[in-house]
């Protein structure tokens, strides 16, 4: 006997979820079954996000208002831009508070295997805002993995014509870190983006 | 440093081991099968947290079990390893985020009968021998193989991808990123060659009078790898994977001006890869200035005599040496701890010699 219908339309939708194969799907399903209160949570979450969430026409954030409050904020330094992957590291460097600017969010990074290129990312609509509004710099904040290092020199061959500066977070020591702790490629790379110290 | 004391639980054979050692010349004796590679094996796997005769962990699992653990202690460093599914590497106690990070904190070298595949065996297993060798003495290069290896991978897609009639873009940013890792690689690899060069030829003349060469087989055009990239992109196209490059790279080895591979005895390849061993113990003594344990997995055996002589004088410079061996009178001149390992109702009962 197979399992109802219903319930296999069920675990067949929960797979098409990043990183979800059958047996979790299978599980996940089991448990909004036996346990129907968050079953019913979850649902509305859902519901709620996809009803009144969207990402934002400018920058590509995640946001309830479009434009993102960022992006329509008078006090952003509205002349540079950082880069950034996916809506989470906007969130980590606003937690931060070290920057003012305005963002744009690729929405990925460029990985064949992944089936992912420049076109499947919001690249040209980074482009048109570098041409369109008075930017003066583009931070690219892309992680330091072979695939943000790849979307960043393209994003550089894509930027190089225009009168914009172009420039790459530095990665090195963690704060607190003794040297000593520091793995061998931090320190490489730490020791790469060394710079002057001004008094 | 030397190896003071082992820990083990469920590793191959061995149910649980707890066991001192001491520096110089350690003998471990015992019948076949008793369990001898096994107990050197995890000294090696100690400090590369991989074995010498098998790339599949699991097989170290004690048949049955789920994990194994094993720990060392060497004066004031302690390296443990636990495995059960995943690996997991502390160095005096802390968890290493990476595998990498703690790769040849001890180094070791391994003088094993499946050396002899460095001659026989694929380029593949030669340029495993040199990224070992040299990620002994330079950490970095082990992150740089594996940038290297995961830009190879996405332009492999990338071509693919163009193959079935989908062309995704940015081929280039790949292509940049295959040279930039690919220089530091190239450039360890020359030096570690030229030091083999070095070290290697001189003891392969001592022990067999022959004339060895060695060369290092670029797998590209390494005096402008990016362009060779982009001039051969059609042609990698249709064969859906990239050509050219470090991951195809090769050493070969000559003999009195004969290829070893094919032409070379059992004995010439034997001393052969005696030689590059005890040579990477020399670079690895020079670039580190701490001398590697050295592990002697049968290999002694199927010496001669007057071999055996040589290569003793040769490991009395290393502080300690553990000798694995069926062959009790493989003692040379000097002190030896002796350990024996014995079957005793099918258990490994490992006992020293006083
Ligand atoms: N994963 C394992 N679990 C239990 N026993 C193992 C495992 N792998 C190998 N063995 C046993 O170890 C023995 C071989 O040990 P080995 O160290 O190669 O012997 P030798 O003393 O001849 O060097 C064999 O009896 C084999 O059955
Ligand atoms: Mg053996
Ligand atoms: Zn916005």
């Amino acid at each position: 006997m197979n399992p109802p219908k219903i319930f296999v339309r069920l675990t067949d939708a929960l797979q098409l979820l990043p990183g979800i194969g059958k047996k979790s799907a299978e599980r996940a399903a089991f448990y909004l079954l036996s346990n129907p209160q968050n079953g019913e949570k979850i649902f509305r979450s859902i519901e709620a996000v996809l009803s009144e969430i969207s990402f934002c026409s400018k920058c590509g954030n995640i946001t309830v208002l479009d434009p993102c409050p960022i992006c329509s904020s008078p006090r952003r330094d509205r002349a540079t831009i950082c880069v950034v992957e996916k809506p989470m590291d906007v969130f980590a460097i606003e937690r931060a508070g070290v920057f003012n600017g305005l963002y744009h969010v690729l929405g990925g990074l460029i990985s064949p295997l992944d089936n992912k290129g420049p076109k499947d990312l919001n690249i040209d609509s980074l482009i048109a805002r570098v041409g369109k509004e008075k930017i003066n710099e583009v931070i690219i904040a892309t992680n330091p993995t072979t695939e943000g290092e790849a979307t960043a020199l393209y994003l550089r061959e894509q930027l190089k014509s225009h009168n914009v500066r172009i420039t790459r977070i530095a990665q090195g020591i963690p704060v607190g870190t003794d040297l000593d702790f520091a793995d061998d490629v931090t320190l490489l790379r730490a020791m790469e983006g060394r710079r002057e110290i001004k008094d | 440093m030397y190896l003071k004391s082992l820990y083990v639980k469920n590793f191959r054979n061995f149910r649980a081991i707890e066991l001192d050692f001491e520096p110089g010349r350690n003998l471990i004796l015992g019948d076949n099968g008793v369990g001898k590679t096994n107990l050197v094996e995890i000294v090696y796997f100690l400090s590369t947290f991989g074995s010498f005769r098998t790339y599949d962990d699991r097989d170290l699992l004690h048949f049955g079990e789920s994990f194994f653990v094993v720990s060392g202690e060497y004066g004031d460093v302690e390296v443990k390893v636990r495995y059960s599914d995943e690996k997991e590497v502390f160095i005096n106690g802390v968890k290493k985020r990476r595998l990498r990070d703690g790769f040849g904190t001890i180094p070791v070298i391994a003088f094993t009968s499946g050396d002899l595949d460095i001659v026989n065996g694929s380029p593949a297993r030669r340029r495993r021998f040199m990224d070992i060798g040299i990620s002994l003495y330079r950490r970095p290069y082990i992150e740089m193989l594996s940038l290297y290896n995961r830009a190879w991978r996405q332009r492999n897609s990338w071509l693919n991808q163009v193959k079935t009639g989908r062309e995704l873009g940015a081929v280039e940013v790949w292509e940049e990123q295959l040279s930039r890792y690919a220089s530091p690689i190239i450039k360890a690899r020359v030096e570690h060659v030229n030091k083999l060069i070095d070290y290697a030829i001189p003891l392969f003349y001592s022990l067999t009078g022959q004339e060895l060469k060695i060369s290092y087989k670029e797998g590209g055009d390494y005096s402008n790898l990016g362009e060779q990239l982009r001039k051969m992109r059609d042609r990698e196209i249709e064969r859906g994977y990239t050509l050219y490059g470090p991951h195809r790279d090769d050493i070969v080895f000559w003999v009195d001006n004969h290829p070893a591979k094919t032409v070379a005895s059992f004995g010439t390849k034997r001393a052969l890869t005696v030689s590059l061993r005890m040579a990477q113990a020399r670079i690895l003594t020079e670039v580190r200035g701490e001398e590697p344990i050295i592990i002697l997995d049968e290999i002694i055996g199927e010496l001669d005599k007057e071999r055996i002589g040589s290569l003793s004088k040769l490991m009395s410079e290393y502080e300690q040496v553990l000798i694995a061996t069926a062959r009790e009178d493989i003692r040379w001149g000097g002190n030896f701890n002796v350990y024996r390992i014995e079957n005793k109702n099918g258990a490994p009962v490992i006992k020293k010699d006083n």
